[in-house]
């Protein structure tokens, strides 16, 4: 035990002997120490420091800490905010929807004997421009061929071609395709049929009309009712150049039909009507 | 020749005193930084014993005097800031210190995996306190329940600091030296 042997040892001992012995003597006595008063009275800007520090490290742990939290709250909301966008995007389909029947229903209104089915355009023709298309009713439908089809713009065209859920419509700009026309303003008539030269322009043209007739740029044109496919009264489109015709001496005019064929979804087959 | 000697002693006190005020900073700011920020931290619902990591890192890179005089002014803080009733503490430092310090310098030179057996009798020696003061301050004496909840969490927790606190103490210690010889 030469390790205590040792005068440093022994005076460190008695040290901290005294040092234990009197606080705790005082403690047991029920009195606070002086010393333990005087320490803890000049650490308490230390401790203070400590303390803020604490308060520091605290908040950074919290926040960390709170990540899964808010990582959960986050992908709760991401999924409620999902679910909101579903029912919204619904809402603006519905109310998309609500707003072309009640379109098709003025349009009802104004032609009562319309018997009419909504088709969806399923896919279009594989040309540059869009002059058929495939909508997503047939035979079972009660669709059949040459039947007309229209949007509450006007005249689209006629049913060429039918299955069991699909059917075929040709376009009023189609060359295959020719409505009887007449001109509100002056009543002069013609007949509005597609040319392969203005096809591709998206218009068509109105022929057979008199030398002498009425017709001036911008006149309406409806559809007469001749033939067996349109009824009669309904928008086709609107004049925008005339011509005499050198060969026939007849006017021939350029319509720009009311329908924008690029823009359509949606469209009425009309089964049956009364003129 | 007598003034050489009157200046050398002078200036020997100075750096004593200075030396001593170094390490008494750090016991104090140790002590602090225990009783207020690793107090709130609990790893494993224990608060590490810092002081007497520092003690056994002072007494190993300084020897078994500075171990037992910081031991005395280690046990003395913490028992002052932070406990009331019986003090044990500072005897328990400075034997602890003076002890480490002692074979630190006689039995294994300086270095990390020299520090570990050091640390692993600091961390018994600690248990053993710590299983004192439950035993003073708790009414019935519940052994399993106090291993579990206060020798071993301790233990864990002082272990890491223990382990960790080496290197800034090592360069303290190295800085000290540097400093004031």
């Amino acid at each position: 035990m030469k390790l205590f042997k040792n005068k440093f040892f022994v005076i460190c001992l008695c040290v901290a002997v005294v040092i234990c012995a009197v606080p705790s003597t005082f403690a047991l006595m029920g009195y606070r120490g002086l010393a333990r008063n005087i320490v803890g009275t000049l650490t308490v800007p230390f401790r203070w420091c400590g303390t803020v520090i604490g308060n520091a490290f605290e908040g950074f742990g919290k926040y960390f800490g709170s990540v899964d939290a808010l990582r959960a709250e986050n992908e709760a909301l991401e999924s409620e905010n999902q679910a909101l966008r579903d029912q919204l995007e619904e809402a603006e389909l519905m109310e998309a929807e609500n707003e072309r029947l009640r379109q098709y229903l003025e349009m009802k209104n104004q032609y009562p004997s319309f018997l009419m089915e909504e088709g969806m355009i399923i896919s279009y023709s594989a040309g540059n421009y869009m002059t058929s298309f495939t909508l997503n009713r047939g035979s079972l439908h009660g669709i059949e061929v040459n039947m007309p089809v229209v949007v509450t713009e006007g005249i689209v065209g006629y049913v060429t071609d039918v299955g069991l859920n699909w059917c075929m419509v040709s376009t009023i700009i189609e060359t295959a395709s020719s409505v009887g026309a007449y001109i509100p303003r002056s009543g002069a008539t013609g007949i509005v049929s597609g040319d392969s030269s203005l096809r591709n322009e998206g218009v068509c043209k109105i022929s057979y009309m008199e030398s002498n007739a009425d017709i001036q740029v911008g006149d309406k044109v409806m559809s007469s009712g001749t033939g067996s496919v349109y009824p009669a009264d309904l928008p086709i489109g609107e004049i925008i150049s005339v011509e005499i015709d050198e060969y026939s001496r007849s006017l021939v005019a350029t319509v720009k039909p009311m329908v924008d064929f690029t823009n359509l979804k949606y469209m009425m087959i009309i089964t049956g009507y009364q003129n | 020749m007598s003034k050489y000697i009157l200046g050398h002693r002078a200036q020997t006190r100075t750096r004593s005193i200075r030396y001593t005020l170094l390490v008494a900073v750090l016991l104090i700011l140790v002590a602090v930084l225990q009783v207020t920020l690793f107090s709130r931290f609990r790893l494993f619902g224990a608060v590490p014993d810092l002081m007497i990591c520092t003690v056994l890192c002072l007494a190993f890179f300084c020897g078994k005097y500075v171990g037992a005089v910081s031991g005395i002014g280690a046990g003395f803080l913490i028992e002052a800031i932070g406990s009331q009733g019986i003090t044990l503490l500072p005897i328990c430092y400075m034997l602890l210190g003076y002890i480490m310090g002692h074979y630190a310098r006689t039995v294994l030179p300086r270095s990390y995996p020299a520090y570990l057996p050091y640390l692993a009798v600091t961390l018994v020696f600690r248990a053993a306190i710590t299983f004192l003061y439950a035993c003073m301050n708790y009414a019935n004496i519940n052994l399993p329940q106090i291993l579990l909840q206060s020798v071993l969490p301790e233990l864990a927790v002082t272990a890491i600091a223990g382990c960790i606190l080496y290197f800034p103490l090592m360069l303290f210690c190295g800085w000290l030296e540097k400093k004031i010889f």
